[in-house]
């Protein structure tokens, strides 16, 4: 598939690999993967031993690829100097140093880059109160909760405000509140300019948040693009849920579409859920109807998870006919 | 979640993304800072491991030992353990080169070095590091003097009052007089020398162990078997040794094969060529842990 289309404008991918290939010894950990990344939010989105923490290890050069190559802004983990001042990687791995507090733990991290004593403190300080941390960041962090310890990791990552982000599983462990304070924070990043890469099965956040999606499974490449360009190219279905007051002649117009395979009306005929094989041909017919009939719209939106469905599509009923 | 947008409209008022220090290029000055950020772990991780706490133990055995000859040398007067104080000397030689030397600066070594990267790894927190814009090299020679001057201020220290406990029969005002003539100094200054290329040497050796090998502990044991026959090698294979090096500093002479019958005795060495030894044998072993850190893959069990 080809590779996605930068949402921003820019046309320079930040991450690039390029055919590559990881092998632990006999077991596929990615196969022949080509893909590149632009700034803003993209989720990696698959089941469990996908071979996502692979990809993910491979973009952040703590694995080498048996084949292809990888690279970020050009540079290669080869280079760790100047590779890993573009690189935040947060791991899934709940570890840390022994016996150190939250802002030492970041601190160490940066006067590991170089970064001078009042710098360290002063980005240390900076990233720590962005995860909302500042009450307890000098606490050790063998005392924090997972959803701290979550935090702090995210918060060393990108205490050196780097070009690529990489967050493996980062909504683990987070309640609901915190997903959401991570998930503005990571449009942050994206608004800065950022490349801000998630991994996650959590597929209803990764559909809000991310402007790109990466689908893999079995170490392969699936899919990739916005989640209703991967639903137009894959032929799964949309379903469109509309409000109005003119439900039922709207049911009976739309069904004559040429694409649209289904139309439901809701028992209290003010609903109406249609599915269409062409989202955006459905939408452009549909638009200049509403507009010749003079009908009145409450609401209209996808009725289902966006990426879920093609989830669903893609991968599950693939493993349901294997 | 309004807490947290307060926080971020307060950030982004503070000008958040105005500040982005710039690192120096990388040069003396940058490897400089990132080798002290490297170091200072290192020491703290070294001597406040639970594996100091058993080297302390060990150390402990000589001293304890010396002690109580130098406390039986006190007491009884016939036949002492030493009657005088070139007999201490020679004691102290004798348990330097066969108990402080073969054993315990061994072990204590082995303890120390193996768990500095090695540690990380089984903790699973050797990803930070290796994560850092920071050359290889840096990561492992940081390490590596840091455990170096841990080793060397507990064995050190441990050597230094050893030493002096061969002056308990013997009392302070002679350990003054040898020290103002210079003896004692000479001597403890030859054995400081042997504790610092031991732990050097050593210490090199057991850091590229803990790259190479998952489960150090039986190339740890086929060193010490090298080393332990070492006295019977042929002089041809004893220069692949650290003891031989170290035995030639000694500043008390003892007679190998009196103590040990089947001892091949080899032409001592000049002190330089010891020191050089030691020193080759440190940079080949930390080039060999710089390569495989280097190549070193991270990948911890749930990798999928």
């Amino acid at each position: 598939m080809k590779a996605t289309e930068n949402t921003t404008g820019q046309t320079k991918a930040t991450v690039e690999l390029k055919g590559v290939s990881k092998f632990y010894g006999e077991i596929l950990g990615v196969n022949g993967v080509n893909l590149e990344f632009y700034p803003g939010i993209t989720g990696v989105v698959g089941p469990n031993g996908a071979g996502k923490s692979t990809l993910m290890n491979l973009m952040a050069g703590l694995v080498r690829p048996n084949r292809g190559t990888v690279s970020i802004c050009g540079i290669t983990p080869s280079q760790p100097e100047r590779f890993y001042r573009l690189v935040g990687y947060c791991t899934q791995y709940d570890q840390f140093p022994s016996g150190v507090t939250g802002r030492g733990f970041i601190k160490k991290s940066l006067r590991l880059h170089g970064y001078s004593e009042s710098d360290s403190d002063e980005l240390a300080s900076r990233a720590i109160a962005r995860v909302d941390m500042s009450d307890v960041a000098d606490d050790s962090v063998e005392s924090y909760s997972k959803g701290l310890r979550q935090r702090i990791r995210l918060a060393q990552s990108f205490c050196h405000n780097p070009k690529v982000l990489i967050l493996d599983e980062p909504l683990n462990g987070l309640d609901p509140i915190a997903r959401a304070q991570v998930n503005a924070l990571f449009r942050e990043f994206a608004a800065e300019g950022v490349s801000v890469i998630v991994s996650s099965h959590v597929l209803n956040e990764v559909d809000l948040m991310s402007d790109q999606v990466v689908l893999i499974d079995g170490g392969y490449l699936l899919a990739e693009g916005d989640a209703a360009g991967i639903r137009a190219e894959t032929g799964e279905p949309m379903k469109i849920f509309i409000r109005s007051v003119n439900a039922s002649n709207i049911a009976a117009v739309v069904f004559d579409f040429e694409h649209v395979i289904e139309a439901q009306l809701h028992r209290d005929r003010l609903g109406l859920f249609i599915q269409t094989t062409n989202a955006d041909a459905f939408f452009s017919v549909f638009n200049e109807s509403v507009l010749s009939k003079g009908w009145t719209i409450d609401a209209i939106g996808p009725a289902d998870e966006a990426v879920e469905a093609v989830y669903r599509h893609l991968i599950v009923q693939d493993k349901v006919a294997s | 979640m309004s807490k947290l947008i307060t926080n971020q409209k307060a950030n982004n008022t503070n000008g958040h993304l105005d500040f982005r220090p710039a690192l120096p290029e990388p040069g003396l000055s940058l490897w400089w800072r990132q080798f002290i950020a490297v170091l200072a772990p290192a020491i703290q991780r070294s001597i406040f491991s639970k594996r100091v706490l058993v080297a302390l133990v060990l150390i402990l055995l000589p001293l304890g030992l010396l002690t109580m000859i130098g406390i039986e040398s006190m007491n009884s007067d016939d036949d002492k353990f030493v009657s005088n104080i070139n007999q201490a000397r020679m004691t102290f030689g004798i348990v330097y080169s066969t108990f402080i030397l073969a054993a315990i600066l061994y072990i204590g070594n082995a303890l120390m070095f193996t768990s500095l990267v090695r540690g990380e790894i089984l903790e699973r927190s050797i990803h930070y590091p290796m994560l850092a814009p920071v050359r290889r090299e840096i990561l492992i020679l940081g390490r590596f003097i840091g455990g170096l001057i841990s080793a060397f201020l507990l064995f050190g220290l441990a050597t230094i009052v050893c030493y002096l406990v061969i002056y308990l029969p013997f009392g302070l005002t002679r350990l003054i007089t040898d020290l103002s003539s210079g003896i004692a100094l000479e001597q403890l200054s030859s054995y400081l020398l042997m504790t610092f290329l031991a732990c050097m040497g050593y210490g090199s050796v057991f850091m590229a162990t803990g790259l190479v090998f998952r489960n150090p502990l039986i190339p740890v044991l086929a060193v010490a078997g090298w080393e332990i026959i070492n006295f019977l090698l042929p002089p041809a294979l004893k220069v692949i040794s650290v003891v031989y090096y170290l035995k030639n500093l000694m500043p008390v002479f003892i007679e190998q094969q009196g103590l040990l019958p089947l001892a091949v005795v080899a032409e001592p060495l000049p002190v330089w060529v010891s020191v050089f030894g030691i020193l080759l044998l440190a940079t080949i072993s930390i080039s060999i842990a710089i390569f495989y850190l280097r190549r070193m893959e991270i990948r911890y069990v749930e990798d999928s």
